[in-house]
């Protein structure tokens, strides 16, 4: 329990509680059904996927505003490359796509000695307007065989109901956890964002812990894209567009502090599904659903404000 | 692009356009008029436009057009486009009227010099009096585009083909966009007429985002029972959302009924697969066309419409989708409209 | 006890900061089984020099000898692999991380599962608390707990502790004693001259000219980045190198080898 209230992610579990209470209080009955919640749910763990690799970047006290454009140019990759390379090959390249985005990023970050906001700003823009010239404006849809191959039934469909998304979810979770929390990568990641200077006095690599962040970005920001459109292959060019701002959004209410190396991967899945949570109940309570973007920047800054008193609270200087 | 790039592209147009004046010196009656677009060649939709150009130029031997536009699009670009074409002293201009702000001194000027301005697919959107004094604005109308279609569904509803309007949602990607409003709005005034209620949901333009925003609205509006889509792109989420909800939204007399706009690819095949009962096109090809028309007849007599002249919308159905399906896959070519037909 | 081959030969170095000259044409040898008090007052290069040496700056001209090998590259990872640990000032902790993962930070001690690395926790929880323990941790603090509790002596018992669990051949000591009570401070002195007489090279920069007599060999003074004196604690008393550094510049090469 001490452990629990010590890590990072309390902020966001305190956070999810009072969401949910406030939630049944004003909308039991439409909140507490099983399309809702598996709505939810599903839209939460995509999101969570793009939100762990931003709040794993965020501990290295970096930023990537790149993830949005990343998920969409991997799924993008995925659709248009299956007729040539068939599912299993343009899962491939897709994910190689993107794992060379965040290379190329973080490279540009650590080497040229450049601030990741500027970087990754590029990169946005970079693999948008690659993913406009590449398809001319609109992206194919999967063949029937595509969409019935076993691979896009086990990232895309559902197993006993349940979405797959979930399932990739709490095992990419576990592992990430396990990584960051168990692992001599983990501490080093997260000595780099604490002090990076330090760290590297203790014979860290702190460029390369970078980089490899970075590619770890990507990697699940693109594998975020293919999970998305194996279960809903019709897309668009705007595949992920402002997804870094709710990923960003999403790894700050779970606690991750911008100062770096203090963040979980429980509280980047609890701050998505905060996010996605707020979205469905505003459209639920009829608010005009253009509030919902107002409504993620008053939780945003109400939850900044809870996690440091709460950090302070626990003696942690922030 | 690169400024090399550009700097060549404007050598070039500028030679052409040189070589034009220099060709119009020669014979009095030649004419030469300039379409600058905001539909850069990346967007097959282009080819309504410079399909309907050449076809005008046949009609009209003494009549050189020319089609000016960009792929990367930006209203900066567009309106240093429009100064070049100025420059050039052309005998006619039609533009789209993309930012009232930005076209009013370039067009002013323009008009000034003596050079007539028609405006196409978007008109200026300002009260009569304040409007830049262009000769006519041809195209669309937003408005009427979500009425028509709206009355169109009440009437297959009436004749009992479709179930009866209760709850009208219109999703909208971008919440800031006139025109996409005034689409929803002239849908909530025909469905106003039968009792409907009516909602504007905004989306947004992600796909994810717009199938959960989308998701959660028919949740807790279990009674919604038609969709209007103000982009064609959009109907095919639209209509997972609804499939996937098992809301039954292909078109007949039970369940979910689904609207779009567009006479794309997406829309078409829509309308011919029976996932969406109607969506409409604003007369592409005549606003390519007809303002050249009207410039033409400006110069020759004078003559000036004293209305604005709305090209759509048409209702296309599955009584007429196979037709249009043929004659936009014509303007499209097979390959682009393969590709965007995203069913 | 030294031998004739110097463990660390650093000649004729430069460093530039921009336009700041932090260190001027500094040469001097550092031989195995010594204690060397590095002296100066703040600003004069001390902390400057040992950085060099543990890898964080590299210099702009000159060469560092290591064990004869002339030093290529500089990063603290190369420094540490060739067995030198440093006890910095400011830098070496990281307050968001338990004391157990700070201690190991760098060369984690891991347990595979699968072929997979995994941290072993007891294993760091039970050396790094028995460790430190001996150069000052209150009783209720953990080794789980977080650096940022902990006070300056406590910090500074991390990073000696962690100096002394992992020596190898070169052990630099910044200011060792700062923020540490008196028992503790005679307890890291000892504790350096047992690490020396144990063949290891000892560094320890200081102030404190008298405290450093006692325990060293030898006295390297520096003064506005160079190197002002360089004398056996058996030639010269502690007052005659308290005037050096009083008048500061003058060079003073004194040195009887044993």
């Amino acid at each position: 329990m001490k452990h629990l209230v010590r890590s990072q992610g309390f902020g966001a579990v305190i956070g999810v509680a009072v969401m949910l209470a406030v939630f049944t209080l004003v909308d039991f009955s439409g909140w507490w059904t099983v399309p809702t919640v598996s709505n939810v749910t599903q839209f939460a763990s995509i999101l969570a996927f793009v939100t762990m690799g931003e709040a794993l970047v965020i501990m290295t006290k970096e930023i990537d505003l790149s993830v949005g454009s990343v998920y969409g140019l991997a799924g993008v990759s995925f659709i248009t490359l299956e007729p040539p390379l068939g599912v299993p090959g343009s899962l491939l390249v897709a994910l190689l796509i993107a794992a060379l985005a965040g290379l190329g990023q973080g490279i540009a970050v650590v080497k040229g000695q450049l601030p990741s906001m500027i970087v990754t700003l590029g990169g946005l823009f970079i693999a948008r307007g690659i993913i406009y010239v590449w398809t001319g404006g609109s992206v194919h849809n999967f063949s029937p065989d595509a969409r019935a191959h076993p691979l896009t039934r086990v990232l895309g469909g559902e197993l006993f109901g349940v979405e797959a998304a979930i399932f990739w979810i709490v095992a990419i979770a576990a592992l990430l956890g396990l990584m960051l929390w168990a692992t001599p990568f983990g501490n080093r990641l997260l000595a780099t964002g604490g002090g990076r200077e330090s760290a590297e006095s203790r014979g860290v690599r702190t460029e390369r812990v970078k980089i490899v962040t970075f590619v770890l970005c990507s990697l699940l920001a693109g594998f975020a894209g293919i999970l998305t459109l194996c279960n809903q292959p019709q897309t668009h060019v705007t595949l992920g567009e402002n997804m870094e701002l709710e990923a960003i959004s999403a790894a700050v209410i779970g606690g991750c502090l911008l100062t770096g190396g203090r963040g979980s991967i429980l509280g980047a899945i609890l701050g998505a599904l905060i996010v996605v949570s707020f979205r469905y109940e505003l459209i639920a309570l009829g608010a005009p659903s253009s509030w919902y973007i107002t409504f993620v920047g008053v939780v945003l800054i109400a939850a900044v404000i809870f996690n440091q008193s709460l950090a302070r609270r626990l003696g942690h200087s922030v | 692009m690169n400024i090399k790039k550009l700097a060549m592209l404007t050598a070039v147009l500028a030679a052409s356009v040189v070589a034009g004046t220099a060709g119009a010196q020669d014979n009095d009656k030649q004419y030469r008029f300039v379409m600058v677009s905001h539909i850069g060649s990346n967007d097959p939709n282009m080819n309504w436009l410079t399909l309907s150009l050449k076809e005008f130029e046949k009609k009209y031997p003494n009549v050189k057009t020319e089609y000016i536009s960009t792929n990367n699009y930006s209203v900066q670009e567009h309106v240093r486009l429009l100064e070049q074409a100025i420059a050039t002293h052309p005998d006619g201009i039609a533009v789209p009227i993309v930012s009232s702000d930005a076209f009013e001194g370039p067009l002013r000027k323009a008009i000034d010099e003596g050079i007539p301005v028609v405006a196409f697919n978007i008109p200026d959107s300002r009260p009569a009096g304040e409007r830049i004094p262009y000769l006519t604005y041809v195209g669309g109308d937003e408005y009427l585009t979500g009425k028509k279609l709206g009355e169109y569904a009440i009437e297959q509803a009436k004749e009992g083909k479709i179930p009866q309007p209760k709850h009208v949602v219109c999703a909208s990607h971008d919440s800031a966009h006139q025109g996409l409003k005034a689409r929803c709005k002239g849908m909530k005034d025909a469905m106003a007429a039968v009792g409907a209620k009516f909602d504007e949901l905004f989306i947004g333009a992600e796909p994810a985002g717009a199938r959960n925003a989308l998701q959660s609205f028919l949740q807790a509006n279990p009674d919604t029972n038609y969709i209007f889509t103000v982009a064609g792109w959009s109907a095919p989420w639209a209509w997972s959302v609804a499939n996937e909800m098992k809301l039954d939204p292909d078109v007949d007399d039970k369940g979910m009924t689904i609207l779009t706009v567009d006479e794309g690819p997406v829309s078409i095949e829509g309308v011919r697969a029976g996932h969406l009962l109607a969506t409409n096109s604003q007369g592409f090809w005549l606003q390519g066309y007809e303002p050249m028309e009207w410039l033409y007849w400006n110069k020759k007599f004078g003559y000036a419409p004293q209305s604005d002249i709305l090209t759509g919308p048409v209702i296309i159905n599955k009584d007429n989708a196979d037709q249009w399906a043929k004659q936009v896959r014509a303007v499209f070519g097979d390959k682009a409209y393969d590709e965007q037909n995203t069913w | 006890m030294t031998n004739d081959h110097p463990l660390i030969q650093v000649k004729n170095l430069d460093l530039y900061f921009g336009a700041f000259h932090a260190l001027r044409n500094v040469s001097v040898d550092f031989h195995a089984g010594e204690l060397v008090g590095l002296v100066g007052d703040n600003g004069a290069g001390k902390t400057t020099l040992i950085r060099v040496l543990c890898g964080i700056h590299a210099p702009t001209s000159g060469e560092v000898f290591f064990d004869g090998r002339r030093a290529e590259k500089f990063h603290p990872k190369l420094a540490i692999d060739q067995g030198i640990e440093t006890i910095q000032q400011s830098v070496g902790l990281c307050d968001n991380l338990s004391i157990a993962r700070n201690f190991y930070l760098g060369r984690e001690p891991v347990k595979r599962i699968l072929g997979i690395p995994f941290l072993d926790f007891a294993l760091m929880r039970e050396k790094s608390a028995r460790v430190i323990r001996q150069f000052g941790l209150r009783d209720n603090v953990s080794t789980d707990d977080e650096v940022e509790r902990l006070s300056g002596g406590e910090r500074q018992s991390v990073k000696i502790g962690r100096a002394v669990e992992f020596k190898n051949r070169v052990v630099i000591m910044d200011e060792p004693t700062n923020h540490l009570s008196v028992r503790e401070r005679e307890h890291v002195n000892e504790l350096a001259v047992q690490l020396k007489e144990q063949g290891l090279l000892v560094i320890y920069i200081t102030h404190d000219i008298f405290q450093v007599h006692k325990l060293a060999d030898r006295i390297v003074i520096m003064e506005n980045g160079s190197k002002v004196a360089d004398a056996s604690t058996d030639a010269m008393t502690a007052e005659e190198l308290e005037e050096v550094i009083r008048q500061g510049g003058r060079v003073v090469e004194k040195r009887e080898t044993a």
